[in-house]
């Protein structure tokens, strides 16, 4: 039986002014009085993009975008980004029409201010921060802290001066650093992390958590992977992650001594038996979008896959989609040969996808969605092979440069 | 070693590290052996350009004892023109004039009419061969292996000498060789960002690569931390084991009569019945007592001492090394000792 009991959080006394609401929460979503709007923040990235397109496809809300101007104007990025989401998932929404929808303006999280002025925004009814940054290794540390922790501070106070009554922060599941177990949807302590990702998504949590008023929802998404229809994707970190440096990993050793490793079992530091939480882009998105729309009180909500397959099958999967031989599963790191622990160096990102046993609680955000939920999150052996072929051939095309090797 | 002694006899033409430093230690191997025909001009880039590996490490100061060329202030190529591949060993191994050699080559190249890349250096090693009197040419590069299958295939007429070594003292002396390190850390990268970064700027998974390999990219090149790096003892017994399965695989498909399999070890041991060996695979015009017995006395006594190695080390560089000397047990099965 489904646990019904919400878990609250303990949220800080508001320190915003509240205003009318310009779109009443306690109405179904058939009845939409007024037109809200939305500030998105990396609403060019995998999640933004796809809430994005479900907040056009659920609501007639307005939607303003906050994106980093690069080698291409922030409206020509955003565009682009929407366009592709689109396609990718195979979504009714009219593009054009949906665009005339959205307002671009240039700005980017981790400069002052964010790079605008209120006034180029205007009033904003909901704001949705998921700029983030994804990368991991040591020499990215300041840029993940400077986006992730320092760039949330500055939407808050910018989201403070829109008038925004709610704040929506894409976070994720592994705020639970090493907890093992089940992962409540709840705050996290100054639990131990894995890396400076987490650290940086834990620490703008709390400041999120203590930093705004009137109604702030966290959502967690867990490994995000491609639409739960067409298995597309538009960027590539979590389980496109593994399987890309599977196949560096695969492309160096076969430079290296062609071959070798399909003669030769690679062993692998995980539980085979621990779940490995891949959830699909547009769940997350319908699923948050649902939740911000509906009557749910503020918190945290783990969208999450409630029945994850295990990682010793999805590891096979892999492996097997790859040509490779099956891996040998080991706890121990004494274990690992040397060219075993080669990869397990490569995979330090990933280990705390891969290696711990835990379960995400989902009673928060299946009480906010009454009830409501498809199967489209069932991942069987050929269905993440399917995901993976999909991404490999992408992959392939990819790295259709790389030199001869003899 | 065996380019020393090579360069030393009447009738033998010494083509030291051709191949090594034309193929941008291994990054350039598509182009070095294109098989379409390519022009003089493109000849010419191939032959004298500066090519990327090569200049970084020269820019940085790091140097290999193959590269002959030292450029100084009265030298025709410095660090900021980077040396041209035929200037790094090759030419400096024939004459001690060699940027005069390297204007006759350029001269030479400028004549040839359109060819695919093979018939180029056939023509090319021909008019060195004449150029220095000799009657033959032998080249010699480190890590040919790689490119055995595009030998054959470009020199269907050519006999080969397979030196072999024992893979344990190969991969410690490979670890120390700031060349095999160049051409290894590059083939990490390579496959990490889809490109290789020396040829291409394209860094679309910049974010995959390890924080210890960032120091080995070009625009981030750190000679220090390129020198402190030892490569790893397995790393390079593996790739020792990849040369040597698919090396003699390549070779075992050629008559007996064009390939003679020598031993390092059989080398340092008896030098002159190797030498002698060697002479006579030449052919009988090429057997020569007196070089024998010059170049005896000149090869060196093995550096790398592969006993030195903790147990757990020499397991994992054994372990390395057993597909190698397998292959080379299966091909030679009189010398029981290789595996």
């Amino acid at each position: 039986m489904r646990n019904r009991a919400v878990t609250l959080i303990d949220m800080p006394p508001v320190c915003l002014p509240r205003s009318e609401p310009a779109f009443d929460f306690r109405l179904g979503h058939d009845l939409e009085p007024t037109v809200s709007t939305h500030l998105v923040t990396g609403a060019t990235g995998f999640v933004g993009a796809a809430i994005v397109l479900e907040l056009l496809s659920q609501t007639s809300d307005r939607v303003v975008v906050l994106a980093r101007p690069g080698a291409k104007t922030a409206e020509t990025r955003f565009a682009e980004a929407l366009t592709h989401a689109a396609e990718a998932y195979a979504s009714w929404v009219d593009v054009p029409a949906a665009l005339a929808r959205c307002r671009v303006v240039a700005g980017d999280v981790a400069m002052d201010g964010c790079g605008v002025t209120s006034a180029s925004i205007g009033r904003v009814t909901q704001v949705w921060h998921s700029a983030a940054s994804l990368r991991y290794e040591d020499r990215y540390a300041d840029e993940i802290r400077a986006t992730n922790v320092d760039g949330t501070r500055r939407v808050l106070e910018l989201a403070g001066e829109l008038g925004a009554e709610s704040f929506n922060y894409v976070s994720t599941a592994y705020v639970a650093g090493r907890r093992t177990g089940v992962i409540r949807e709840q705050p996290v302590d100054e639990g131990e992390v894995n890396n400076h990702y987490e650290r940086s998504k834990v620490d703008a949590e709390n400041i999120v958590r203590s930093a705004f008023g009137p109604r702030v929802r966290i959502f967690r998404p867990s490994i995000v992977v491609g639409h739960s229809k067409t298995l597309e994707a538009t960027t590539f970190t979590g389980f496109y992650g593994f399987v890309r440096q599977l196949v560096q990993f695969r492309g160096m050793v076969n430079r290296m001594q062609a071959g070798l490793l399909e003669r030769q079992s690679l062993r692998l530091r995980i539980d085979p038996e621990a779940p490995i939480n891949l959830v699909p882009i547009d769940v997350v998105a319908r699923e948050a979008v649902t939740i911000a729309r509906s009557a749910a009180s503020d918190g945290v909500y783990h969208l999450t896959n409630p029945s994850p397959p295990p990682i010793g099958m999805a590891a096979r999967a892999v492996f097997d989609m790859l040509e490779l031989p099956p891996p040998i599963f080991v706890r121990d790191a004494a274990k690992l040969e040397w060219l075993d622990a080669r990869f397990d160096e490569r995979l330090d990102f990933y280990r705390s996808y891969i290696t711990a046993d835990r379960r995400f609680d989902r009673s928060r955000t299946d009480a906010a969605l009454g009830g409501e939920r498809g199967d489209d999150t069932a991942y069987d052996a050929s269905r993440i092979q399917a995901l993976g072929r999909w991404y490999l051939a992408r992959l392939e095309r990819e790295r259709r440069n790389l030199p001869v090797a003899r | 070693m065996l380019s020393d002694l090579l360069r030393e006899h009447d009738r033998v033409l010494s083509l030291s590290e051709f191949f090594c430093f034309t193929t941008d230690f291994g990054g350039r191997i598509a182009q070095a052996f294109a098989p379409e025909p390519v022009d003089a001009a493109q000849l010419w880039r191939l032959l004298a350009g500066a090519h990327p590996k090569q200049s970084t490490m020269l820019r940085h100061g790091v140097g290999i004892p193959e590269m002959l060329y030292r450029p100084g202030p009265s030298t025709r190529f410095s660090a900021e023109t980077g040396v041209p591949a035929l200037m790094q060993t090759t030419l400096p191994h024939l004459t001690p004039d060699a940027e005069a050699l390297f204007s006759e080559v350029e001269v030479f190249v400028a004549g040839l009419p359109p060819a695919p890349m093979a018939d180029h250096y056939a023509r090319l090693f021909a008019w060195l061969t004449a150029r220095f009197g000799k009657r033959i040419w032998v080249e010699r590069s480190g890590g040919s292996l790689r490119v055995v299958r595009r030998l054959v295939q470009a020199f269907p007429g050519a006999r080969f000498v397979h030196l072999v070594r024992d893979g344990r003292a190969c991969a410690q002396s490979m670890s120390r060789h700031y060349g095999f390190r160049m051409a290894l850390t590059a083939m990490q990268l390579t496959e990490i960002l889809g490109v290789d970064p020396y040829e291409s700027s394209d860094r679309a998974f910049i974010g995959d690569v390890p924080d210890d390999l960032v120091p080995f990219l070009p625009e981030a090149f750190d000679g220090e931390a390129f020198r402190r790096w030892e490569t790893a003892l397995p790393l390079c017994g593996h790739y020792w084991s990849g040369e040597i399965t698919a090396g003699v695989r390549e070779l075992a498909s050629l008559p007996g009569d064009r390939v003679l399999t020598m031993r390092y070890e059989d080398f340092l041991a008896d030098p002159e019945r190797s030498l002698s060996r060697l002479a006579a695979f030449f052919g009988p015009e090429y057997v020569d007592d007196a070089w024998v017995r010059a170049a005896a006395p000149k090869v060196r006594t093995a550096a790398a001492k592969p006993e030195s190695l903790g147990a757990a080390e020499q397991r994992a560089l054994d372990d390395a090394c057993r597909p190698g000397f397998a292959a080379l047990a299966a091909l030679y099965p009189e010398h029981a000792s290789w595996a």
